[in-house]
């Protein structure tokens, strides 16, 4: 039995959502409007794919083609605009047998394979799933080059007297010595996300990094999406803004998003824990089930987000094809100084860039 | 400033050192040492410490060649599909780990020099050992490998076989109603698998490079932790075989069932099969509660394999990087035979 493969355009972006829904796989990047904001933000053309068993849906795959002269790509999700994982996922399919389940998605993402060959013929595609999706063989058979990468998940199930015992004592200190700052937390509004971005833009360039995600998508995301799921979370101090993390909130699982950078203003203790610590208790009172603390392949923030015990997670980056290196400069224009560096000591089969320029986001 | 410290660990000191649970057989000094006898190259065991206490255990193979250094663990050609680090820190905590984990790369990096680019590294690492971030930092590359295990701790056997496609419960049904005899024969079992794998290979033109004398050694140093599964028909001709050598947790399909087909049903099914009742009802196996079918790498082999319905679970394959690399990895992969080659069907 085979699966057929259909793009929906915009006028299905509803029964879209329905499906979108329908899978626990899905992130809040799968919804058609953050979809539509990505294309909007990452200068591409969206392809939705969804698979039909028969009459059954059974799988989506939002796919972005970004064109750059004759040579052309496909990507899930675009590049630089700070989406961490996006990719094929499939829709819940109730008790059916694994082994069922996963010829179900071999088949599927064989079926999205050959669309994507056909109807965009890429020189290079870029996909990035997350840690739903583990089975890379279909790839590695099929000639891909696959990376694990990393992200750390906060468990939210294990009460809230476990989850503070089990922090670093750094991190206990702040949160028992902040107490009498925690008054100057609270859920923010549009105008603090402007600020949060400011703040890390302004650290990112201190050190000599640039911080690609547009503040406009961000902006957007938080203007389209339901109330809710992204939520800017801030200190301020006296009335003004110290610091902030955006959050995002889908399904069962908080992402500590963007933010969370130290303050220009040192109150002796760091905030950002009395701010990561408030998420987690909102989360929990939510019934969330873990925050996923977004990233764990930079060794200097490690040390970090590895204060509160958090369990490592494993998620995969799928590349095939090889893109020659001016095209990659016309990807990347804007990062071009320590890009090139890192691409003149490529791995001599010329199969991958480095992920730095291509994800920005979860190297930094 | 490091506050660890890596030592060489001579064998005893390595299985001194060597915790009970959370390792491989291929940890085990049995199988090291029978590495080491028939290995051409030397083998370096380290132990990280922190004060007396190990915290982190490493077993390298190292050779010499007139291009540069090899560095690897395991060696090639002898079928092991992974040792790598053993990682013990003394803190469930994520940071202890991670720091662990960290200066132990750093280590290994340093006392071995394998930097170099005139050293090629490749080390498998065992599905334990989930978190190779620090070769990534260190300029080494990392991909995923899988296999299949069968979780088979604190289920009846009707419910393992529930999870079975109902074709392969069909071929252990048709295999049962045979005159089919299955016993443990120890070594002598150990050389008619052996010769069995390799007459398969060379039907198939593929090289074979493991010696008889390393299955031996590792059968014999082994002991009762290996045990040699043969299937003989009613006038006691050999049909099929597997040796599967055992940890505390987890028996290993390790080499056997090249073939199998007897009166037009599938023997290795039975004998997968009997080795998965041993697991479940056998006291002296009692500590072991998976079933490892090593390797779910090679496509045309997962089909079988795969209708056991157990946990694809992955490890890590960690390489040098760069131009020049290429020809080593290729002569390794040519060394590189296992016994995942052969169809199993």
């Amino acid at each position: 039995m085979t699966i057929e493969i259909t793009e929906f355009d915009h006028r299905d972006r509803d029964e879209w959502d329905t499906y979108v829904e329908r899978s626990s796989q899905a992130s809040l990047f799968h919804q058609y409007e953050a979809l539509r904001l990505q294309a909007k933000y990452s200068n591409s053309k969206l392809h939705l794919l969804v698979g039909y068993k028969t009459e059954e849906p059974v799988g989506l795959f939002p796919v972005f083609e970004i064109r750059k002269g004759l040579v052309k790509t496909a990507f899930s999700p675009p590049p630089h605009i700070g989406v961490p994982y996006l990719g094929p996922v499939m829709l819940d399919a109730g008790n059916i047998k694994s082994r069922k389940f996963e010829r179900r998605r071999n088949q599927f993402i064989d079926g999205c394979t050959e669309w994507i060959g056909g109807h965009i013929g890429p020189n290079y595609t870029h996909v990035r799933v997350g840690d739903y999706y583990t089975d890379m063989r279909t790839f590695l058979w099929g000639g891909c080059d696959v990376s694990p990468k990393y992200t750390y998940n906060v468990d939210l199930t294990r009460g809230e007297d476990d989850l503070l015992m089990s922090f670093s004592r750094s991190a206990r200190r702040n949160i028992r010595d902040g107490r009498k700052l925690v008054s100057g937390i609270e859920e923010g509004d549009r105008d603090d996300i402007c600020s949060i971005l400011t703040l890390v833009k302004d650290r990112y360039e201190e050190q000599d990094l640039s911080f690609d995600v547009p503040p406009q998508f961000v902006m957007d995301l938080y203007d389209s999406l339901p109330a809710g799921q992204v939520r800017p979370y801030v200190f301020r101090y006296d009335g003004t803004f110290v610091s902030g993390i955006i959050v995002l909130q889908y399904g069962d699982t908080l992402y500590r998003w963007l933010g969370g950078v130290r303050p220009q203003r040192d109150f002796g203790i760091d905030v950002n824990d009395l701010l990561d610590w408030r998420i987690m208790r909102d989360g929990m009172d939510d019934g969330m089930r873990r925050y996923d603390l977004v990233g764990a392949n930079n060794r200097r923030l490690n040390r970090y987000k590895s204060k509160y015990n958090p369990e490592l997670v494993t998620f995969y980056q799928i590349e095939h094809g090889a893109l020659p290196v001016r095209t990659i400069a016309h990807l990347y224009k804007s990062r071009l100084g320590p890009g090139i560096e890192m691409l003149s000591r490529g791995n001599g089969n010329g199969a991958s860039f480095p992920s730095r320029l291509v994800s920005g986001f979860l190297h930094r | 400033m490091s506050q660890l410290r890596i030592e060489p660990l001579s064998l005893d000191e390595w299985g001194t050192a060597l915790p009970s649970s959370g390792t491989e057989v291929f940890h085990t000094p049995a199988v090291l040492a029978a590495i080491d006898e028939h290995f051409d190259g030397e083998m370096h065991l380290f132990g990280v410490f922190k004060g007396q206490e190990p915290v982190a255990l490493f077993p390298t193979f190292v050779r010499r060649n007139p291009l540069g250094r090899v560095v690897v663990s395991p060696p090639p050609s002898m079928a092991i599909p992974y040792i790598g680090p053993v990682m013990m820190p003394n803190s469930p905590k994520q940071s202890a780990y991670e720091s662990v984990n960290r200066e132990f790369a750093d280590l290994v990096v340093e006392e071995l020099g394998i930097r170099s680019n005139r050293t090629f590294v490749r080390l498998l690492c065992s599905p334990a050992y989930l978190d190779p971030r620090p070769f990534e930092w260190t300029g080494f590359a990392v991909k995923p490998s899988f296999t299949y295990r069968l979780d088979l701790g604190g289920r009846s056997l009707d419910e393992i076989q529930a999870q079975f496609s109902s074709s392969l419960r069909r071929e252990i049904r048709q295999a049962r109603e045979l005159d089919i005899t299955i016993a443990d024969e120890g070594l002598d079992g150990a050389r008619v698998v052996y010769d069995d794998v390799v007459s398969r290979y060379d039907e198939q033109d593929e090289p074979f490079g493991m010696p008889w004398e390393f299955v031996e050694s590792l059968v014999e140093n082994l002991g009762d932790r290996c045990r040699v599964y043969v299937a003989r028909g009613p006038d006691g001709g050999y049909l099929s075989g597997m040796i599967v050598p055992f940890s505390d947790e987890v028996g290993y399909f390790w080499l056997g069932g090249a073939r199998g087909e007897y009166d037009g049903v599938s023997i290795n099914s039975l004998l997968h099969w009997t080795i998965i009742e041993d697991i479940v009802e056998d006291e002296a196996l009692a500590s072991v509660t998976e079933y490892d079918l090593v390797g779910a790498n090679t496509e045309r082999l997962c089909n079988y394999k795969s209708k056991f319905g157990g946990e694809l679970v992955p490890y890590y394959v960690v390489e040098s990087t760069g131009v020049g690399m290429n020809l080593a990895k290729r002569t390794y992969q040519l060394l590189n035979k296992g016994s995942e080659r052969i169809a199993t069907k």
